[in-house]
């Protein structure tokens, strides 16, 4: 593709494709070089480009040299018992409208099921094995 | 958490048998970047908690038109740029918009103005970058929303230009080119509350 003839006002309205590398070769080309002959409108160009690096590290993902994402924390928030409570209001009781299929934090409810009928298969188990021991021969009935 | 591509369709099909335990997972899963995306467009911690909120309740409504032809993270992310939208829209209406709207943090950068531009003009301070973004991070404010909306999205969020097209519904020269006008935006209400040109 023919490169317009460039001047400082068509080079500032190639900044942002030129930051992103959306520029074709030869367009980027002729802008880097523009850059290098006009050191005021470079020095416009690298405010520029600090400008949306500060973006970036105001963002989570904070972007790395080499163009990668690193995970950063963010903000603390915890949606899930107001979306919850809103669902099971606007659904009158249709969505979430016991306590169990809310938030039950990280444990499912399978998982619990399973432990509690193991529980009672033990229980059962336990009871059944008990030996009653025979009464003592010569043992008189305390009702008689 | 990021689900890949799998994890996400098979969220997608339990999602649509209204399975509530999916639905928890998929809430945990989204609402830190659901809630930094609202956040970031509406400026106020209440609003964007209430708001992001909505966005996974409409999820839950209408998860039965999610086609599959775009990821299930994009597809929350369209809904949740068209509810910030409306917000902002009926916030205006309201005349709540702008410096009542905004965090403690945006407006402790308003009141602490000249000090902000006195601490940016000085090259070696080591509080530049802090002090830059506090300004930047006001300036997001004034901008028009749909600028805003994609310098959070490309600048902030960090997403591709592909996943911009899908979210804004915007064809990709019109991306582009609203972006680059975003930034210039952006730059310009930076150095008026700067009150000089960003420094290089």
């Amino acid at each position: 593709m023919q490169t317009p003839r460039l001047n400082d006002e068509t080079v500032r309205d190639l900044f942002s494709a030129y930051h992103d590398h959306e520029l074709g070769r030869d367009e980027a080309e002729a802008v880097r070089a523009y850059l290098e002959a006009n050191p005021e409108l470079a020095g416009e160009y690298r405010a520029f480009c600090k400008m949306i690096d500060a973006l970036g590290a105001m963002a989570d993902g904070a972007r790395s040299a080499s163009g990668a994402h690193t995970a950063a924390p963010r903000a603390e928030v915890d949606l899930l018992a107001g979306v919850q409570s809103k669902l099971s209001r606007r659904s009158r009781g249709k969505f979430y409208n016991d306590r169990w299929s809310r938030n039950v934090g990280i444990v499912p409810l399978e998982l619990i099921a399973v432990l509690v009928l193991i529980a009672l298969i033990a229980a059962y188990f336990s009871m059944t094995s008990i030996s009653v021991a025979p009464a003592p021969q010569g043992a008189v009935p305390a009702a008689r | 958490m990021n689900l890949d591509v799998e994890a996400e369709r098979l969220l997608a099909e339990r999602l649509k048998r209204r399975d509530q335990a999916a639905f928890n997972l998929f809430v945990r899963a989204y609402q830190a970047r659901v809630f930094s995306l609202v956040h970031r467009m509406l400026g106020n911690r209440a609003e964007a908690e209430d708001l992001a909120q909505e966005v996974f309740i409409t999820v839950f409504k209408s998860i039965d038109s999610f086609r599959g032809e775009s990821r299930l993270g994009t597809w929350l992310y369209r809904i949740a740029v068209n509810h910030c939208k409306n917000r902002l829209k009926y916030l205006d209406r309201r005349m709540v918009k702008g410096h009542a709207g905004l965090d403690e943090e945006s407006d402790r950068t308003l009141a602490e103005g000249g000090p902000v531009m006195s601490k940016v003009d000085r090259p070696d301070d080591a509080t530049e970058g802090t002090e830059l973004e506090s300004v930047i991070r006001r300036a997001l404010t004034l901008i028009d929303p749909d600028h805003r909306e994609l310098i959070v999205l490309r600048d902030l969020e960090g997403l591709a230009y592909e996943e911009i097209i899908v979210i804004t519904g915007l064809a990709e020269g019109t991306v582009k080119s609203r972006l680059h006008r975003a930034r210039a935006a952006l730059r310009d209400a930076i150095e008026k509350g700067l009150g000089c040109k960003l420094p290089d």
